[in-house]
């Protein structure tokens, strides 16, 4: 995060709808990219993006600190991805996506890619969180922690047992082919 | 350490996330596990093709503009709210304002003014009660004798003007 990103905040936080539209460009893919992974379909992590942003932009005068919008917005995607999963649930409306989809067609993925995302999928949602939270934004153990509000020691364990699940799908698939 | 105790600590050393006391313990135990080189490498692979897979993934170029487009409709919805309470807040400070004047010593001229008004104002109505149907004969005799002395007084006041004038 740069002084640009924290000007255009605090700019936002005043009530500068052009600052907050450069920080929805600015986040975007980030907030896209926890949705996608977690719900799974491409229509609904458009939906879920969208409303990510909308409830920052409620709320963003809330936030204390400008340096923690990061850690901040990826707690409300998370969260509202997650409420969306149980929603989605609650009221089945279509099956599981093909992964087709998933991915939309927004363009040809690598057959490695194919089967990382399908590992990712393998994965529970508590663990699939802490590595998205980690691979996406790129966050400290610490940092997840406090946005999943779990202790430390339980991210640390969840990202290798995730880690350990992820290398033993592709190693199986790859195993598979070869 | 033996490769069960050290095995746990992989992901935080390919992330980063060791202090630094535990990444020497690892990166000794690794120097001289063939086997634990083997799955180190393999975690880090896995977590170069997780990183390639979550960065390639963007979201839709539309994105922004329906975002804002909703935010643009948030904010009609709520300068719309603020006006309709214009009117509410209006009636609410008029009343204020009327009944602080009351309260206040000038609003006690004001109270006795309305309190003759209102009893005068009930005497005038019970007058076509207490006469019953003579009271439209009565209310056309006043008429016509206040027709007839504005009429007269507007006819002195022009004669006594053509007086002045001829002087």
């Amino acid at each position: 995060m740069d002084q640009n990103d924290i000007n255009l905040i605090r700019a936002a936080r005043k009530g500068d709808t052009n600052a907050f539209a450069h920080i929805v460009g600015n986040y975007k893919d980030y907030v896209y990219r926890t949705a996608l992974h977690i719900v799974r379909d491409c229509h609904d992590a458009e939906d879920v993006t969208q409303e990510v942003f909308m409830k920052a932009y409620k709320a963003l005068r809330k936030l204390k600190d400008e340096r923690t919008f990061p850690a901040w917005l990826a707690q409300i995607a998370t969260r509202t991805s997650l409420d969306w999963l149980k929603s989605k649930r609650r009221h089945p409306t279509t099956d599981w996506e093909s992964e087709e989809e998933i991915r939309g067609d927004t363009g040809v993925m690598a057959v490695t890619t194919i089967e990382v995302d399908q590992a990712l999928a393998s994965l529970s949602e508590e663990h699939r969180v802490v590595t998205l939270l980690r691979a996406v934004y790129g966050f400290e153990y610490e940092e997840i922690a406090n946005i999943l509000d779990i202790p430390i020691g339980t991210v640390r364990s969840r990202l290798h047992h995730a880690r350990l699940q992820l290398r033993q799908y592709l190693k199986e698939e790859r195993g598979d082919e070869r | 350490m033996n490769c069960h105790e050290v095995r746990p600590m992989f992901t935080a050393y390919i992330d980063g996330a060791l202090s630094p006391g535990e990444y020497d313990t690892v990166a000794r135990h690794v120097a001289g596990c063939p086997s634990c080189q083997a799955l180190l490498a393999e975690l880090e692979e896995t977590t170069f093709v997780l990183v390639d897979l979550v960065e390639s993934t963007t979201a839709p170029m539309d994105i922004e503009q329906r975002v804002m487009a909703e935010i643009q409709a948030l904010n009609q919805t709520r300068q719309a709210n603020r006006l309709s309470l214009v009117p509410a807040i209006a009636g609410i400070l008029g009343f204020a304002i009327i009944a602080a004047i009351l309260l206040s010593p000038a609003g006690m001229i004001i109270r006795v003014t309305f309190r003759l008004l209102y009893r005068a104002s009930g005497g005038i109505a019970t007058v076509p009660v207490l006469l019953g149907h003579w009271w439209v004969i009565v209310f056309a005799i006043s008429a016509l004798m206040l027709i007839w002395f504005s009429v007269a007084a507007v006819l002195r006041l022009l004669r006594s003007v053509q007086s002045e004038v001829l002087l």
